[in-house]
């Protein structure tokens, strides 16, 4: 076992000698709470009077940084497809026909009362308070990413309650995947009708509009509510994957 | 005061480091992960928080001379943890594979096994 | 000020709890409550955007998933 201790020891080293420059860098950071940004771009001066946005966080990520974000939304992509992609069936492997083991006299446990009477009304509350916080991203805390995960949590509540069957009805993995695709695509054409009218891609081009209402900010709230349909397809996708996982196909009603 | 935030990112990205390298599970690796991932987000943060200032939401009363913390870091955190958690969600999807194929989750054992 | 230095504390020591729990069906509660704690930090740090995409992420989205994961991968020599 004298390995395994060589290893531990070349371990704790490792990390102390980490510890320490990480330790020696990060106490010659600015100190706590004097950030002082480059002078010259004011981020909150031009938000509200340029583009009458009052979420920075929404306009820098998708006005003055959207191409990042363009990027992030396709690791995103990516991760998803790579998930379909490993959790395919290989042409080996047979239908899953049998279902789970059980230990000898135990039956499957059924879902809690109290979460199946729950669910019904919980999770459509959760869905509009996704597509609420969704569709403010532009004017209050939220955005495309965050209610793409409220939403896609909020319909795997269904399987929890449910199971399988009514999950499987309720979220249709073929058309999720199409769907993530094409706002995944939709983020792109807006970029590029900025292209074509003769601006930079991804320049906010439309009106402003009234601070405060729905449709100000140009095309902040395009690509937030494209962003946030790729990201809340993309996660109903990856729940759906998994769960498919744990169901024995061939058996219960058609998906 | 001055120096919890900065150790604390610090001390986050070691402990889960340490998870990681003694883990004998494949699940429980990928939680501690995660865990380095979350210390880079209160890094992030914690670099861009400025004393008294307000949330970068410019929505309601506010004094006129105020300042806000730094929302360009908040945007890269924000897009940064949906993005880390698909990543997890792919890195889970292979464990579920090399579980059918191997059965066994300690990484030494899957390690040893390849000779 | 006090607040913020409770909540880095106790992220640090959520932190050290998650790794230390080994067993991962255990790990995972504690992991959904470390994402609790995380978001109750950038919440702290005036990062409400953060806080909300925390919360949704670490204390739902991933433990679901990898519950969904646990489950699939039970021993069958090991239940009796």
């Amino acid at each position: 076992m004298s390995g395994a201790r060589l290893r531990h020891g070349f371990l704790l080293a490792g990390l102390v000698g980490l510890g320490l420059l990480l330790g020696w860098s990060l106490l010659n950071l600015h100190p706590y709470g004097e950030f002082h940004g480059p002078d010259e771009i004011r981020i909150e001066a031009i938000a509200l009077h340029e583009r009458h946005v009052t979420n920075l966080d929404a306009f820098v990520n998708f006005d003055l940084r959207a191409l990042d974000t363009l990027g992030e939304e396709f690791i995103f992509f990516t991760a998803i497809v790579g998930l379909s992609l490993v959790l395919r069936r290989l042409p080996g492997e047979a239908e899953e026909g049998k279902s789970l083991p059980l230990a000898a006299g135990r039956s499957a446990p059924e879902p809690d009362e109290l979460t199946r009477w729950i669910t019904p009304a919980y999770v459509p509350a959760l869905v509009v308070f996704g597509l609420y916080v969704l569709i403010h991203g532009h004017l209050t805390p939220g955005g495309g990413f965050q209610a793409g995960a409220i939403i896609g949590s909020a319909l795997a509540m269904i399987y929890v309650a449910f199971g399988y069957s009514a999950f499987s009805h309720t979220v249709d993995q073929e058309r999720t995947e199409v769907v993530e695709a094409a706002a995944a695509a939709c983020y792109i054409a807006t970029g590029l009708t900025a292209l074509a009218i003769g601006a930079s891609f991804l320049t906010n081009i439309l009106p402003v509009g009234e601070t405060g209402r729905l449709y100000s900010a140009g095309t902040i709230w395009i690509l937030n509510d494209v962003s946030g349909a790729a990201v809340s397809f993309g996660f109903l996708t990856m729940m759906a994957e998994f769960i498919s996982q744990t169901h024995h196909r061939g058996s219960g009603a058609g998906g | 005061m001055d120096k919890v935030p900065y150790l604390t990112a610090g001390w986050v990205f070691l402990a889960g480091l340490y998870g990681m390298a003694t883990s004998r599970n494949l699940v429980h690796q990928v939680m501690c992960l995660s865990v380095v991932q979350s210390a880079t987000y209160v890094l992030l943060l914690a670099s861009g928080y400025r004393e008294g200032g307000l949330a970068p939401i410019m929505i309601g009363a506010r004094p006129d001379n105020a300042t806000f913390v730094d929302p360009v870091v908040q945007a890269l955190a924000l897009t940064d943890i949906v993005v880390g958690a698909a990543v997890t969600a792919l890195l889970l999807a292979i464990i579920i594979r090399v579980w059918r194929v191997k059965h066994v989750l300690d990484p030494d054992a899957l390690t040893r096994d390849e000779s | 000020m006090a607040l913020q230095l409770g909540s880095y504390i106790l992220v640090a020591i959520g932190a050290l709890m998650v790794v230390l729990t080994r067993r991962p069906e255990r790990q995972v509660l504690v992991y959904s409550l470390y994402g609790l704690l995380l978001s109750l930090l950038f919440l702290v740090i005036r990062a409400p955007d953060v806080a909300l995409s925390e919360l949704a992420v670490g204390s739902v989205a991933i433990p679901l998933a990898i519950l969904v994961t646990l489950s699939k991968m039970r021993d069958p020599e090991r239940l009796q």
